[in-house]
């Protein structure tokens, strides 16, 4: 197994400078945040070459949340890896522009397991990014208490994670990355491996902490539901190696709760995704 | 809180299985010894031996030679897991180094040290140094190899969730690497000093005019059988307080593990 540190990161993100920081409806049309040209990755391994991602063009707008949707071993998560820095090596070329100018992180990812660290109590890893850029012990912490009290964990700061159910670790590391204040919170099927009922408090939870900061989110899921329930827009990817079949537009009104989502739109978009989607997972079942 | 706190300590349990049939065991000598089953000359019952090992203490003797062999463990220990420590992280984390360390560690790995101490007498002499490197270099291999393991096998989430948090070279070792292979590390330095014991008595038996594998050896020689009991006593005391409390001690770090 490879072991080395892969470089912080890529300097591929460029500060645009002027770019719109208005608070706009947000569309297809709003002011890019992020903008991936032909991005492709092939991984090498002993034996053969693996074409992960194929030519990606995908442009998430500023304070969108955008979900990225496709078969399993699509490359869904190679791609958000790419966006985080944390894989250095691609072609193509990904341009973020943050409108931020205080040197804050530009990312910050949510993994679906494992993202937080069972020998630090709750509030240690909330604070764990804060600690990294030099924030000062009593306000990292006084910050980092706040982001456990909009989860509803304020009571948990003390406690270790194996101590935890799996939804409130998940809320721990949503915490964490609010926290942190990113301009773009990429987010790994963080709710993947939770119950429906889990799943459904967290999307609520998730949502209501995005309206309040409005970040920019890319999230990748499976779950056409989840998409369409959380995504201003979604994409949708091609089985191996991936790229971006087709970008559709979820008009539905927000704030979306259960019984507020118009069920005939709702159904129309999950048909119309689903067809989409069942294309590809049939192919990457063939192969 | 209304999560419990399931503790967890598996230590003190562990102990006391062992605890358990070293009574039935000595209870048994002790009776077969009083029946003369056994020959009370070679096998003096429990009692004797630790009237007689109170008696040495006191003396002054044996505490000496128990002295002698723990000041060697201390050093050899230290000396050997640091070292391992260190170099068993670096190897872990960094491929180059790995691939440039690794072949020594592996070539070493699985020669009986022992062997290798007349080698070492020759090059440097017969002295203490020699008697503690041997010991260290045992507990070394063994604790470097199962770090190196310890950090290779940390869930990649964890250190992907570091760099992608900010960690620099010096946060991923502090807040990561370590504590995410710290109970292989004390499983390693566990084994270490089993390994560093039994080197340490054959190193004593053989070439030192001190220490417990010295008066071991030498009361067997002379034929002070209870002599050689009490200094078994204190050995065996060693190991227990040794290599259980490293258990113990690596079991209450790495609480989050033991469910």
């Amino acid at each position: 197994m490879d072991r080395d540190p892969p470089k912080a990161f890529n300097g591929q993100e460029s500060k645009t400078a002027g770019m719109d920081e208005t608070v706009q409806e947000v569309s297809s049309t709003v002011s890019p945040c992020i903008r991936a040209r032909g991005v492709g990755k092939t991984y090498t391994t002993r034996s053969d070459e693996v074409e992960a991602l194929k030519d990606v063009d995908l442009t998430v707008g500023d304070q969108e949340f955008f979900c990225l949707l496709g078969p399993s071993g699509c490359g869904k998560s190679t791609f958000l890896r790419i966006l985080s820095g944390l894989v250095s090596e691609y072609t193509g070329t990904v341009e973020i522009s943050p409108s931020r100018t205080d040197g804050g992180s530009v990312t910050n990812m949510v993994f679906q397991e494992h993202g937080i660290f069972p020998w630090k109590t709750v509030l240690n890893n909330v604070a764990f990014g804060l600690k990294m850029d030099g924030v000062g012990k009593q306000r990292r912490h006084e910050k980092a208490r706040t982001y456990l009290e909009k989860v509803d964990l304020a009571d948990f700061a003390d406690a270790y994670p194996h101590q935890l159910s799996g939804g409130m670790k998940q809320r721990v590391a949503i915490a964490r990355a609010f926290a942190n204040d990113p301009e773009v919170l990429l987010m790994d099927e963080p709710f993947g491996v939770l119950d429906a009922q889990t799943k459904r408090n967290l999307q609520t939870e998730l949502l209501s902490l995005w309206s309040e900061t409005k970040k920019t989110v890319v999230y990748v899921t499976h779950d056409i539901e989840e998409a369409i329930t959380l995504g201003d827009r979604l994409a949708v990817m091609t089985a191996r190696p991936g790229s971006v079949k087709e970008v559709l537009d979820v008009d539905l009104p927000r704030p979306r709760t259960r019984g507020s989502i118009p069920t005939d739109e709702f159904t129309t978009l999950r048909e119309r995704v689903w067809e989409l989607l069942s294309e590809e997972v049939q192919q990457s079942v063939n192969r | 809180m209304s999560q419990s706190h399931r503790r967890r300590h598996s230590s003190p349990r562990r102990l006391g299985f062992h605890i358990a049939p070293l009574l039935a065991v000595l209870v048994c000598w002790e009776v077969f010894a009083r029946l003369a089953v056994l020959n009370p000359t070679f096998f003096p019952p429990p009692s004797v031996v630790v009237g007689v090992t109170g008696q040495l203490l006191i003396e002054g003797s044996l505490l000496y030679h128990t002295w002698v062999s723990l000041r060697r463990i201390l050093l050899a220990f230290l000396i050997g897991a640091t070292s391992g420590i260190a170099i068993g992280l670096w190897m872990g984390w960094s491929r180059p180094i790995r691939l440039i360390v690794n072949p020594y560690v592996s070539l070493f790995y699985p020669i009986p040290k022992i062997a290798l101490v007349p080698i070492m007498f020759t090059l440097l002499g017969v002295t203490e140094t020699v008697r503690v490197l041997a010991m260290s270099i045992a507990i070394f291999l063994l604790v470097a190899v199962n770090t190196m393991g310890g950090v290779q096998q940390i869930d990649d989430a964890y250190i992907d969730a570091a760099l992608d948090n900010g960690a620099g070279t010096l946060a991923l070792y502090r807040d990561v690497l370590i504590p995410g292979s710290l109970s292989e590390i004390f499983a390693g330095l566990s084994l270490g000093l089993g390994v560093g014991f039994n080197l340490i008595v054959v190193i004593e038996m053989l070439a030192a005019k001190s220490g417990l594998g010295y008066l071991i050896w030498r009361s067997w020689r002379l034929f002070t059988i209870q002599r050689m009991y009490a200094a078994l006593v204190m050995i065996t005391l060693l190991g227990i307080v040794f290599i259980y409390g490293v258990d113990a001690l690596g079991d209450r770090l790495t609480f989050w593990e033991a469910e």
